[in-house]
């Protein structure tokens, strides 16, 4: 029976070919343009890390000045997301090892001339770098492509040792295994312990705002031994200050109350959360007894969703985009809808004489069900190939996003292909409802 | 009027296809204004002018070796060996390049105290040679003199000269801006002198409210690692570049960063406008097709169901002109009744809109504007439908049925 009416319907789209292809195309270009910004949108929102919700957490400590707060945003005042050298010392030596904390890592950035020990003087670049802990690979679940993080002794003793990206490895040694080959930064010789495996989250929450949607920093080495040999690029360096330091040695700098290091940490289990929170709030009031922290506002915790909600870090403009697509779907389906009326309307002769001869509106309903399904089916798999298009598009307009947030996974494009079919018959209900109110006398006069 | 108490009369017979149509044009028109009010906004923030030189412009960031205490007189040398290059017109130190995205601010008031703080400006300190190299036009007073010019080492210096640009004053001295010269303004508490404003000063972050508004403070930065402004003599910008960095990499271990050209820049930090304004146009001009469409299928329906009527019509004595008319207007009709609709919900989800993306008002202006394009589109797109109800011969009546 079904068949029957998948031939029925199947002759009528040929018999109305052009209003039949309008349709599809209508329907195509709405949910190609709902599907393109949605899925760029769907994609830059996803957590990073979701299985790590509620145990990854960024520390802000309430180090700022008396004088003005740090920042202020909508009537409420934030601590910094940064911190001294000071207390990002203080706080990684108290749970060295500790029962409540998995991972902790502090983030520095550092600059430098980087080239491959085989490379002529002439081939260095200047490369941006993180300076992180052993346990920041582990807590951000970075893949490796070779070798592993570099060992808890080497961030201990500040190891020249570094963990590079397959990109910088492709440039530098031809994409080989490069575990134990050296690299020259500036005058010292640092030995390759890794290699991560195009680790791209997106956006990058775990450094600042403005290098969250921007090309990854290819070189990371132990904080410890940026300290160790006074590795400290100012320009390149994100830190605010309560006051300036007028000497510019890096010295002066530890010792300032400049915040510039990150600090996050990976708790055991979300519930101890409220542990850590209490030996936070201790360190607080200690410092805010010796006079360190001025501000009455306390330290905090936020995880990776809170951080990224409260920085600002996910563009406003494509939540915009995807209100203005979807509004464009609906236009586009009482679009379709208005030329369904038409279509069954030019039908209402065929209509009235399958009732004259027994079809029950049940009958027409199915058969005109059919047809709007056919045409829904097709449609959403011309937008799905719409929707590549655009993404394609997408990816030469929106430069400043990275590539990987503007592919389509089977999940999005099977929830296209849904959204093609189930608006399409939510709209086409009225319609075919007029068509089953067709009497069979009224049209067999005009045949 | 007649006609029209008729129209309406038919309209309320076709309940379902009056209001497909109506709903259709509001929703088109809502969606018609807002993107293009958002168009024209981030258009006209990435056609702003510059007031500097932009094409003969060019910057980086390098690393000035030596000991501390003499780095400002190590800069001085450098830019003056830029300077002295043939193809270079002017060259200067800034603590920030415009455009950039990288930058400082300040807050200022005309009266001390932080509580009198009258809003955040960017904040550039610039050299004697500062003017020139950028290219900005000073509108009133002077540009500083080469004694004017004090160090910045991070101690904020205090009643340094500074000029302000024509926005900054205007926020100052919304009467007459011409007022803000010679007066005293509090920089970060600092009682700075106003001695010129000029027209425009470009700022850092192009998406920044206060992005107009800007001081220029005679000032240089006590940094091993400067920012370094050159512009070169008409035209001859890449061979400059080329000749500055041969020049300054003949140091050893010496590292040049950042080498934009401010075209590069100013580009670079419209992006994310220059994409929403390509996406907004792709969506406005698929809505109209489509929605044009929409209506142009619509009214044909309307007219085809009622062909009979128009042929009764036509055989009683309406000319061909009356159905013309009958139908136009009933199409204006409803074009109306959608754009009056469309106006509402437009003002609706504006405010839904300005609460979720701090957006603002849509003037009514644009309302007005996009309604009246609403019916004019409607009107072209059932120009052919229409036409061909005219010339629906009377003797239809008179076939079967």
């Amino acid at each position: 029976m079904f068949q029957y009416y998948l031939k029925l319907a199947w002759t009528s789209i040929r018999k109305t070919s052009v209003l039949s292809l309008l349709m599809v195309l209508i329907i195509a270009v709405g949910i190609a343009a709902s599907m393109v910004t949605y899925t760029i949108n769907y994609m830059m929102t996803q957590h990073p890390i979701p299985n790590k919700h509620n145990t990854v957490q960024l520390i802000h400590l309430s180090s700022w000045g008396s004088e003005q707060p740090y920042r202020e945003l909508d009537g409420k005042e934030d601590a910094p997301s940064m911190m001294t050298y000071q207390d990002a010392k203080n706080l990684f030596s108290a749970h060295k090892t500790s029962p409540l904390i998995k991972y902790q890592s502090i983030i520095g950035t550092y600059r430098d001339q980087i080239r491959a020990i085989h490379q002529p003087i002439t081939d260095a670049r200047l490369r941006s770098m993180l300076t992180v802990n052993h346990d920041f690979f582990p807590m951000f679940d970075v893949p490796f492509l070779f070798g592993t993080a570099w060992s808890k002794q080497a961030d201990e003793k500040g190891e020249l040792v570094a963990v590079i990206s397959s990109e910088l490895n492709e440039q530098l040694f031809n994409s080989e295994n490069s575990v134990g080959k050296q690299i020259m930064m500036g005058n010292l010789i640092l030995t390759i312990s890794g290699v991560t495996d195009n680790w791209l989250p997106t956006p990058k929450f775990y450094y600042v705002r403005t290098e969250s949607f921007v090309n990854p920093r290819n070189i990371m080495i132990p904080f410890k031994s940026q300290i160790q040999h006074g590795l400290f690029a100012k320009s390149d360096t994100r830190y605010y200050c309560v006051n300036y330091p007028t000497d510019q040695s890096f010295s002066t700098f530890l010792a300032s109350n400049c915040v510039w290091l990150h600090f996050w940490i990976e708790l055991n289990s979300a519930t101890d959360l409220p542990q850590y929170n209490n030996f936070l709030n201790n360190y607080d009031a200690q410092q805010k007894q010796a006079g360190r922290f001025e501000r009455d506002l306390a330290s905090y915790t936020l995880n990776i969703e809170d951080y990224l909600t409260r920085e600002r870090m996910i563009p406003e403009d494509t939540k915009l985009a995807v209100w203005l697509a979807f509004s464009f779907l609906v236009v586009c389906l009482l679009n379709c809808m208005s030329l369904m009326l038409n279509k069954f309307y030019n039908k209402r002769a065929e209509v009235g004489l399958r009732r004259a001869v027994g079809a029950s509106r049940q009958n027409i309903a199915y058969q005109f069900g059919c047809e709007t399904l056919l045409i829904s089916i097709i449609g959403g798999f011309i937008g799905l190939l719409l929707t590549k298009l655009g993404l394609l598009a997408a990816q030469n307009v929106l430069t400043f996003l990275p590539q990987q947030v503007m592919e389509m996974n089977l999940p999005l494009a099977i929830m296209a292909l849904i959204l093609a079919i189930v608006s399409c018959s939510i709209f086409s209900l009225w319609p075919i409802y007029k068509a089953t109110k067709v009497q069979p006398s009224s049209q067999l006069k005009s045949m | 009027m007649k006609s029209f108490s008729l129209i309406i009369k038919s309209l309320f017979k076709r309940k379902t296809t009056t209001l497909l149509l109506i709903l259709q044009i509001a929703i088109t028109l809502t969606i018609l204004i807002n993107a293009t009010f958002i168009l024209i906004q981030k258009q006209g923030k990435i056609d702003k002018p510059s007031g500097v030189d932009t094409h003969n412009i060019f910057s980086f960031t390098t690393n000035i070796q030596g000991p501390d205490n003499d780095v400002l007189n190590r800069i001085e040398q450098n830019v003056q060996a830029i300077r002295d290059l043939d193809t270079v017109y002017n060259a200067s130190q800034f603590n920030a390049v415009p455009y950039s995205e990288i930058g400082a601010h300040v807050s200022y008031g005309l009266v001390e105290g932080s509580d009198n703080s009258m809003g955040s400006a960017g904040y550039y300190l610039s050299s004697y040679h500062g003017a020139d190299t950028l290219g900005i036009t000073l509108i009133a007073g002077e540009w500083f003199k080469p004694t004017d010019i004090t160090i910045y080492d991070n101690t904020d210096p205090t009643g340094v000269k500074v000029v302000i640009s024509k926005a900054l004053a205007t926020a100052l001295f919304p009467d007459d801006w011409r007022q803000a010269l010679g007066k005293t303004l509090y920089v970060d508490g600092s009682p700075d002198t106003i001695v010129g404003i000029a027209d425009i000063i470009p700022g850092t972050w192009p998406s920044w409210r206060n992005f107009d508004k800007h001081i220029m403070a005679a000032s240089t930065l006590k940094s091993a690692e400067p920012n370094i402004i050159v512009r070169a003599h008409d035209g001859v910008r890449d061979k400059a570049m080329e000749e500055v960095s041969k020049l300054l990499l003949q140091t050893p271990n010496r590292w040049i960063d950042k080498f934009k050209t401010l075209q590069a820049h100013r580009t670079k930090s419209h992006t994310n406008d220059t994409a929403i304004v390509h996406i907004l146009y792709c969506v406005i001009s698929l809505l109209i097709i489509v929605t044009a469409l929409g209506i142009f299928a619509q009214v044909r329906f309307g007219i085809v169901t009622r062909h009979k009527q128009i042929g009764t019509q036509r055989a009683l004595g309406a000319s061909k002109s009356h159905i013309l008319q009958y139908y136009m207007l009933e199409t204006s009709t409803l074009a109306t009744l959608g754009a009056i609709f469309g106006g509402l919900l437009t003002i609706v989800t504006n405010i839904y809109l300005i609460e979720e993306f701090k957006l603002i008002v849509v003037p009514m202006s644009y309302i007005a504007f996009g309604a009246c394009t609403m019916i004019l589109l409607s009107q072209i797109a059932t120009l052919h439908p229409i036409l061909q109800a005219s010339r629906v011969s009377p003797a239809i009546v008179t076939r079967g049925g």
